[in-house]
């Protein structure tokens, strides 16, 4: 396993900037829906790549990812819906925090949980169970009439993610409590930046930050993949991830060598489950709806294309397998409402003619 | 006690449980024999139900509906099994996985091409939609043929299975493929013939729920998962498992749907109980599946190992 | 001083008795061979000292510590380790990556998440030493799956040593090692009885007999001698069930 050449690191830098700039082109160009492609674009990137931290590097095929995207988005749709329309005063709220706080922590407690009984199985019974798992949010879901079950849910706004008005008592006078904590406020766009205009302080606290702008919202996906990217990254190069990618390699190995892979492989199930809940978290706010057939196996499935069409051992691949879905989807998509046919001609030709099959690309890849 | 109520959900959990155990015998026909994990098993559901819905229509007949259904769902295994699946038996179960996964976006789009969009109704002859009284039971005629139907083949399956000389031959290749081969038997026509003979129980399984539900596309896709639970519970490989694995299922499923709020509702308040009971009732079966991988992870059945 | 102990160890698969109420004693930093014709169940009876296969019956004692229950892994940690008749390697990782995981495994749990650990001087630098030690620095950036049935081995043993072990058991380590690599191996290990006490299956008797300090013969899974290495050669059971009339 080497490390990445130049060329391949220039490549990758290439891709990003390309991805970053081409719907503020666009955007000049007059053409505005190429921010809203980029957007999904770019949220899949961030699932795939969590994906790819589980399949890529420990060897894991987790069928079921998609049920921490639902998760993470229904960690949005449910306490806006509260908060809109009232009840559960403990849940609802507004603010972009509280949806990412509860987003991650309901993703790392269902993959804790899960993991911990699937990762004592391998091979197909571990493929099989993160699939029913996955299934079971799914019914869950359509279980839960008060939030449209199968219908989905209308997601009013986007999270808010105005700062903590620490401003000084003067605020009083604004009906504003002076330190508040990050949640119950208004939708931004209809409030002027909080200011205090009788003392000559600057003001303490920054204009909000309104996700509803669409270039911000897109600004913001951009940043989170380039985190995801890089933690992934740190993870795969380090004493955890070399864990992974031995004991993917060979698990008798590492065991007789004094390690049991388990507690690693959790950890990992653990953090690809968070991220792709951060995903999720992104998609709710960028369709302003979650329904649970974001959840479905088929979603999973997908994902899993993606990252194997990108390539399995490069860092970017994910990000690669997304834009060619997202880019065949939509163009696919304009010329036949069919466009699921070629799509699945297509995923079959990759499996069965690339070479030695995914997992002899796995092995293959990997030695580059 | 309000008999009547539990034998009618009795009967519901009987023939949910028949029809997952007709969806999962061909999975585990398949993946204890072949080592292939089949997902398209899902789109041979669905076929069945489309080829029984345009056949029956067409010769206004629900009987040759089912022969064309089951003669159609064969040719069409046939095929598949040549061209695809025959090259994915070598392969890791991950790939066999997303292979299968792309002939079920084929199938489907196949099926919205051929079809469109909207489902298909079966129109059921005369005497199947009326209804049997047995005492103060009343029980839909057609329930009462998917139940016959469904264990008349699981009685079917068994015999063969067991009983003749083809059994003999899958159950050998269930534990030793190699050795078959050694001994002369022609293995790839043992393959494509346990092919062809799952993706027929599927294509029934799907055409018997088809005058309930209509068939329509994709229909096969959700089931298919729970197929998975039953095989991992009732132990990979094995036809027994999967037949009591199959209807636990179905019962669970249907008394818990069924009584769950009723239960809630003693140690909880009415609202609560209303709330909970279809949530935890749509998860219990996954709820059985975690405890039994905890505490037994090769399933209820497990086959012999090889 | 014994330093790993069977006692009445049994296995048995269906009807198959594959060790037969093994009792065993390896003392102190010596070597000990353990010879037997194939099938004598030489690899089963290592996979449970090494916690690889769990016994029907009888116990495992390392420094009178019972370790019978203990898992693969923990039994690694607290200083028995074992190599692998078909060489066990990461076939993606690079010679000095194999063993610089090894390495890495031995030098405390491996939660660390930030450093990039292939940029580890520690690592790297005890990984340099081993492969000297076997011989493989030339091909420290080959893959492992390039290297000849040989080197496999001697790059199975270089992971096996940075485990650190106090007992240390090889399974036919010289198979298909070419003369030069053999003698080699043999003076490699003569060194390590200084230190550490060794398990040796082999089959080349040369080595064997170079090296045994304590002999023990299993043939269908029970232990037909035991003891000092000369006195077991000139033991006639073994001899007609395994030695043959000396040269």
């Amino acid at each position: 396993m080497k490390g990445i050449s130049t060329i391949h690191r220039m490549g990758g830098g290439l891709l990003l900037l390309v991805i970053l700039l081409t719907p503020f082109i666009m955007l000049w160009l007059g053409k505005p829906f190429w921010l809203d492609i980029f957007t999904r674009l770019v949220i899949l990137a961030i699932a795939a790549s969590s994906l790819s931290l589980l399949l890529s590097v420990a060897g894991l095929a987790s069928f079921g990812h998609a049920a921490y995207i639902g998760l993470g988005a229904y960690a949005v749709g449910i306490p806006v819906y509260y908060e809109t329309y009232g009840g559960a005063p403990w849940l609802a709220s507004y603010s972009g925090w509280w949806h990412l706080l509860l987003g991650v922590s309901v993703c790392a407690l269902f993959a804790l949980v899960t993991g911990a009984i699937s990762l004592r199985t391998k091979g197909v019974h571990f493929i099989m169970i993160t699939m029913a798992f996955s299934q079971m949010i799914l019914y869950l879901l359509v279980a839960l009439e008060e939030f449209g079950g199968d219908d989905g849910l209308s997601v009013d706004l986007r999270s808010d993610f105005s700062l903590p008005d620490l401003s000084l008592p003067g605020a009083e006078s604004f009906g504003l409590p002076s330190v508040n904590l990050p949640s119950l406020n208004l939708p931004p766009v209809n409030l002027p930046p909080v200011n205090l205009p009788t003392v000559s302080l600057p003001p303490v606290s920054l204009p909000p930050v309104s996700l509803e702008e669409p270039w911000v919202f897109y600004l913001l996906c951009f940043a989170l993949l380039l985190l995801v990217l890089f933690i992934v990254s740190k993870l795969k190069h380090s004493h955890f991830g070399r864990v992974l990618q031995a004991a993917r390699q060979n698990e008798q190995r590492v065991r007789a060598l004094g390690i049991n892979p388990y507690r690693y492989r959790l950890l990992a199930f653990v953090v690809a489950g968070v991220f792709a809940g951060l995903s999720g978290f992104l998609f709710a706010n960028y369709a302003y709806f979650v329904s649970p057939s974001m959840v479905e196996w088929t979603r999973s499935g997908e994902l899993m294309f993606m990252v194997i069409l990108g390539g399995v051992s490069s860092l970017l691949g994910p990000v690669v397998g997304a834009s060619v879905f997202v880019l065949l989807e939509h163009f696919l998509s304009r010329l036949t409402v069919f466009w699921h046919l070629p799509f699945g001609l297509l995923l079959l030709m990759v499996v069965l003619f690339g070479r030695g099959g995914i997992i002899g690309m796995l092995k293959r890849d990997s030695q580059q | 006690m309000d008999w009547v109520l539990v034998l009618t959900q009795a009967l519901n959990g009987l023939q949910l449980g028949i029809l997952l155990f007709l969806l999962s015998a061909g999975l585990t026909l398949t993946f204890g024999i072949m080592d292939l994990i089949n997902l398209a098993h899902a789109s041979f559901f669905m076929l069945g139900a489309f080829f029984c819905a345009s056949a029956t229509l067409y010769f206004d007949s629900f009987l040759i509906g089912i022969v064309c259904a089951v003669l159609g769902t064969a040719l069409l295994a046939f095929v598949v099994e040549k061209s695809v699946i025959s090259h994915l038996y070598v392969r890791d179960h991950l790939d066999q996985l997303l292979a299968t996964f792309g002939l079920i976006l084929i199938a489907d789009t196949g099926v919205h091409l051929i079809w469109g969009p909207a489902g298909l109704a079966i129109p059921l002859p005369e005497p199947l939609q009326g209804q049997v009284r047995v005492g103060e039971l009343v029980v839909p005629a057609y329930r009462l043929l998917i139940i016959g139907v469904g264990l008349f083949i699981a009685a079917s399956l068994y015999w063969l299975v067991n009983k003749t000389r083809a059994g003999m031959l899958i159950r050998a290749g269930a534990s030793n493929r190699q050795m078959l081969s050694t001994l002369g038997i022609n293995v790839q026509l043992l393959f494509t013939s346990v092919f062809i003979l799952g993706a027929v129980l599927a294509g029934l399984g799907g055409l018997l729920i088809a005058p309930i539900t209509e068939a329509s596309i994709g229909m096969g896709n959700d089931i298919i998962i729970t197929a998975f639970v039953v095989i991992i519970i009732g132990g990979i490989g094995s036809i027994k498992g999967a037949f009591v694995a199959a209807l636990l299922i179905g019962f669970i499923d249907t008394f818990g749907r069924a009584f769950l709020d009723s239960i809630f509702a003693l140690f909880m308040s009415v609202d609560a109980a209303e709330t909970a009971a279809p949530a935890v009732s749509a998860i219990l079966v996954y709820l059985l599946m975690a405890l039994v991988l905890v505490w037994r992870p090769q399933g209820l059945f497990p086959p012999k190992l090889r | 001083m014994s330093v790993l102990k069977t006692d009445k160890l049994t296995k048995c698969f269906g009807g198959v008795v594959a060790t037969d109420a093994v009792s065993l004693s390896l003392q102190d930093k010596r070597v000990h061979g353990l010879i037997g014709p194939n099938g004598a169940g030489k690899t089963t009876l290592i996979a449970q000292l090494a916690g690889q296969l769990k016994p029907d019956a009888g116990k495992i004692l390392l420094n009178s510590r019972n370790i019978t229950r203990l898992s693969e892994p923990a039994r690694v940690r607290a200083g028995l380790t074992r190599t692998f008749q078909i060489s066990s390697l990461f076939n993606d990782f690079s010679v000095q990556e194999n063993v610089a995981f090894a390495v890495q495994a031995n030098a405390g749990h491996s939660f660390r998440f930030w450093s990039n650990v292939s940029r580890n001087d520690d690592i790297n630098d005890r990984a340099h030493e081993l492969l000297e030690l076997l011989g493989l620095s030339n091909k420290a950036g080959a893959n492992a799956s390039a290297l000849s049935h040989g080197e496999q081995r001697q790059l199975e043993i270089a992971m096996a040593l940075a485990t650190k072990p106090s007992v240390l058991m090889l399974d036919e380590p010289m198979a298909g090692m070419g003369a030069e690599e053999s003698l080699r191996l043999i003076q490699l290990l003569q060194e390590l009885k200084h230190d550490t006490t060794l398990l040796l299956v082999e089959h080349d008797m040369d080595a064997v007999f170079a090296l045994a300090d304590d002999l023990s013969v299993l043939v269908n899974g029970a232990l037909i001698a035991s003891g000092n290495a000369t006195d077991v050669r000139q033991n006639p059971d073994v001899i007609a069930a395994y030695l043959g009339t000396p040269a």
